[in-house]
């Protein structure tokens, strides 16, 4: 009898533990009532008294919390709706960005790069909004040119609002010591040949010098010697990537000469590109390889390893018959879409065209005139550093820009950091002489290319790097165009190709 | 004969002792180098002259993760789900284990193979995803606690412990008149420390660690743990500093940013481990000899 009781004690107690686990649960709902706002599927009409729903943003990782940022008040204050960001995870942000679609997690507005986009669109997960932005956005409309909006579009429909970046520029340059160049009384290098007297230069007078140091295969100013300008480019009619250009065979043995003549970094082959930047930064390399942001970022540090040390600007070296060029940055960065599952599609076009509203872009995005920011004749200039406390995260906030307008406003920014306008000018004061487009910049996500690309990118670099250390003979290099061709290159050129055919 | 052993015990000695400090610094060095880094100005760490020691000394890096970055706020709510997460596991894993552990006990066969099912599957993410979604969990810490509420090695490790505790001490309180839940509150468990201890610091280095429950399960910035914020400011830095007045962006590099948050986030639970790791050693072979 006594063990019978026991019997029914212990089923008692491991019915306790049971009860515990389901107490943890309720409490985990009583928990998320308390916090109320932090949930995605609390009501939003009851808080705003039913005028304006709050809407709900998933966007791309940030480090700071946009719920918090002084322009996500100012948005709400000049809109009057109340909007609650979310931000995907930094690390696979597609995974978490599916699940949380495919469950119809309630958000408003998603803001998408291309990619995601495109997947999202053809999986049937967005609503088409082409209708309400007629209705409602006549902002976005007179904000956005219609060679953009195409790029929101899938099968003729209207899924997303397009962002293209801010300005198409030139970003890649080769930043060299302009005080190195002075001391031997050499001139900044033009063509291919006076780039290679530079670096023997420069290799005899200071032998404890890299004449140039870098990482990989890209090195855009001396592949606009040879043509070689955007990464797909027009040749008899085709499209041809980058290493299947005539002349990039010529590149590799340039720079197999330049690697065995002692005139590139020993360690090329191996650096990452932040062993490359530590030797320009410490004084050890006369020249890298890098864009205007390069420049700005080790800027302050280079200048306090070296102090008397200046940077100058390389511009593309011109070819035989003088000309020159490298691809200019022109993409489309972001699309803004609206998920089947929102129930607030109508307030959302609506939101997204007050923030185009010109006043309202100006304010959200540069600020008060004369507080934050100055304006004559069209130059937009920062006051700093009030802009950066109040306009710093602006970039985060954008729905669409006003392409034109924005275009010149944005330089604002950049004129935030005195190095980095520098640099930025150094290389775009010739941009109308230089930017070449990319005939692929806005070309939709292709599944064969997707696939294939990177690793025949890795494939490419490898090469290279087997070039310059000898185990590898430039001679060989038909011998690996065609193994290039087998392993998935003849796809996506064919890929591409069609695609182009329909562009044309 | 004697005296030659000795010696070459000596050299074993010797030589045993000199690779275990190696060792010992392969894994202290890198640390070391981080550490410096965290302390080092702008242009020394852009310019790879860190080694071992800080250059150019200055707080700055820390001044910025702790006043500007969400550090506190990662920090609290790693600390609230490591807290609540690590008592509840351990109510729950003894409250289970103890029954669990007598033969005696009807359905402990069926109850037991649960257990051992819930360790070999796993229903997978989407339909994890949707329980929570379902469950009104979503965005709540307790999508970070109830996944690994009773993790079933701890329970086997558990039972296998109270098993080995004899019979007759139990029998010897029930003759006095204890009922079940008193004799494990004032017999059982106070022999039990050691496992106690054991599967505390399981659970709560498990807790403080977990990183793919918050990565799936939280979306609201603000509820996002350490070890997510840690990922992302790491990942975020260049960004981040871009966007910082130039008394804050050159004041250090992206690198000894990266060092300093590093740093911070493994300080709090560096400062528990001497206290624990008593038990930790003592503890691991725990339950795996059966009395």
């Amino acid at each position: 009898m006594l063990s019978n009781r026991m019997k029914w004690m212990k089923t008692a107690i491991a019915g306790i533990a049971a009860l515990t686990v389901l107490a943890g649960c309720s409490g985990g709902t009583g928990q998320e009532a308390g916090q109320g706002g932090t949930s995605p599927s609390s009501s939003p009409s009851a808080e705003t008294g039913g005028a304006k729903p709050k809407l709900e943003v998933l966007a791309f990782n940030v480090g700071f919390d946009p719920n918090n940022d002084p322009v996500a008040k100012d948005i709400e204050a000049t809109t009057g709706y109340k909007i609650n960001y979310t931000l995907l995870p930094k690390d696979n942000p597609e995974e978490k960005l599916n699940i949380e679609v495919a469950s119809g997690a309630n958000y408003d507005i998603l803001t998408l790069n291309p990619p995601q986009f495109y997947t999202l669109v053809a999986q049937g997960a967005l609503q088409p909004i082409g209708d309400l932005v007629d209705q409602h956005g006549a902002n976005l409309k007179e904000g956005i040119s219609e060679s953009s909006w195409e790029l929101g579009r899938y099968n003729g429909e209207l899924y997303g609002i397009p962002q293209k970046n801010e300005r198409a520029n030139i970003e890649q340059t080769m930043i060299v010591r302009q005080d190195v160049l002075d001391e031997l009384g050499l001139k900044t290098p033009e063509t291919l040949d006076e780039f290679y007297e530079t670096l023997k230069t420069i290799k005899a007078k200071k032998p404890d010098m890299i004449p140039l140091t870098g990482n990989g295969m890209n090195v855009p100013m001396v592949w606009s010697a040879y043509g070689i300008y955007t990464a797909w480019s027009e040749v008899e009619g085709q499209l041809l990537p980058r290493i299947k250009h005539p002349a990039m065979e010529e590149y590799f043995a340039f720079m197999k000469k330049l690697f065995d003549e002692g005139l590139v970094d020993k360690d090329w082959p191996i650096n990452k590109s932040a062993q490359a930047q530590e030797k320009f930064i410490s004084g050890q390399a006369a020249m890298i390889s890098g864009d205007w942001n390069l420049a700005s970022n080790m800027n302050d540090a280079f200048k306090t390893n070296v102090p008397n040390g200046k940077m100058g600007y390389i511009s593309p070296l011109q070819g035989p018959d003088g000309s020159a060029g490298v691809e200019m940055a022109d993409k489309l960065i972001y699309v803004h879409a609206i998920p089947k599952s929102s129930k607030n599609a109508e307030e959302a076009i609506k939101f997204m065209d007050m923030k185009m509203e010109k006043d309202n872009f100006t304010f959200l995005t540069l600020g008060e005139k004369g507080v934050t920011f100055n304006e004559e004749n069209g130059v937009y200039s920062p006051i700093m550093p009030i802009f950066t406390e109040k306009r710093g995260s602006a970039y985060f906030f954008l729905n669409g820009i006003r392409e034109v307008e924005y275009a010149e406003m944005w330089l604002a920014r950049l004129r935030r950091t005195p190095t980095l306008f520098e640099a930025f000018n150094a290389i775009n004061k010739d941009f109308d002489k230089y930017a070449k487009v990319n005939p692929i910049a806005f070309m939709p996500p292709i599944e064969a290319v997707g696939k294939n690309l990177p690793s025949l990118t890795q494939m490419e670099n490898d090469f290279f790097l087997q070039v310059l250390l000898s185990g590898e003979k430039v001679e060989n290099f038909a011998k690996f165009l065609s193994k290039w061709d087998s392993s998935g290159g003849s796809d996506v050129i064919k890929a591409i190709n069609d695609w182009y055919s329909t562009k044309k | 004969m004697n005296s030659i052993r000795n010696r070459s015990d000596r050299w074993f000695d010797a030589v045993n002792n000199a690779l275990i400090v190696v060792v010992g610094l392969i894994c202290l060095l890198p640390f070391l180098h981080v550490l410096a880094k965290s302390f080092s100005d702008q242009a020394s760490v852009m310019g790879n002259k860190i080694t071992f020691y800080p250059i150019g000394m200055h707080l700055e890096a820390f001044r910025f993760v702790f006043a500007h970055t969400r550090f506190f706020e990662a920090l609290q709510v790693t600390l609230l789900v490591t807290i609540i997460g690590t008592a509840l596991s351990l109510t729950i894993t003894i409250l289970a284990a103890y029954p669990l552990s007598k033969p005696e006990f009807k359905g402990r066969k069926p109850i037991l193979l649960l257990y051992v099912f819930s360790m070999l599957f796993y229903g997978g993410i989407i339909p994890g995803y949707i329980l929570m979604k379902e469950l009104g969990l979503l965005n709540t810490i307790w999508a970070m606690i109830v996944p690994l509420l009773v993790v079933p090695f701890n329970l086997f490790v558990c039972k296998t412990f109270f098993e080995g505790i004899p019979e007759s001490i139990e029998e010897s309180a029930k003759i006095d008149g204890a009922t079940n839940l008193r004799i494990l509150r004032s017999i059982v468990l106070p022999i039990s420390l050691p496992v106690i201890a054991t599967l505390g610091i399981f659970y709560a280095v498990g807790y403080w660690n977990n990183y793919f429950h918050p990565l799936i399960y939280i979306s609201s910035v603000d509820l996002k743990p350490l070890q997510l914020f840690l990922y992302e400011t790491i990942a975020n830095t260049e960004e981040l500093l871009q966007e910082q007045p130039d008394t804050v962006r050159l004041s250090m590099a992206p690198e000894g940013f990266r060092a300093a948050t590093v740093i911070s986030s493994i300080v709090p639970i560096l400062l528990v481990y001497p206290f624990l790791q008593r038990y930790f050693v003592t503890g691991m072979t725990l339950g795996s000899v059966k009395g």
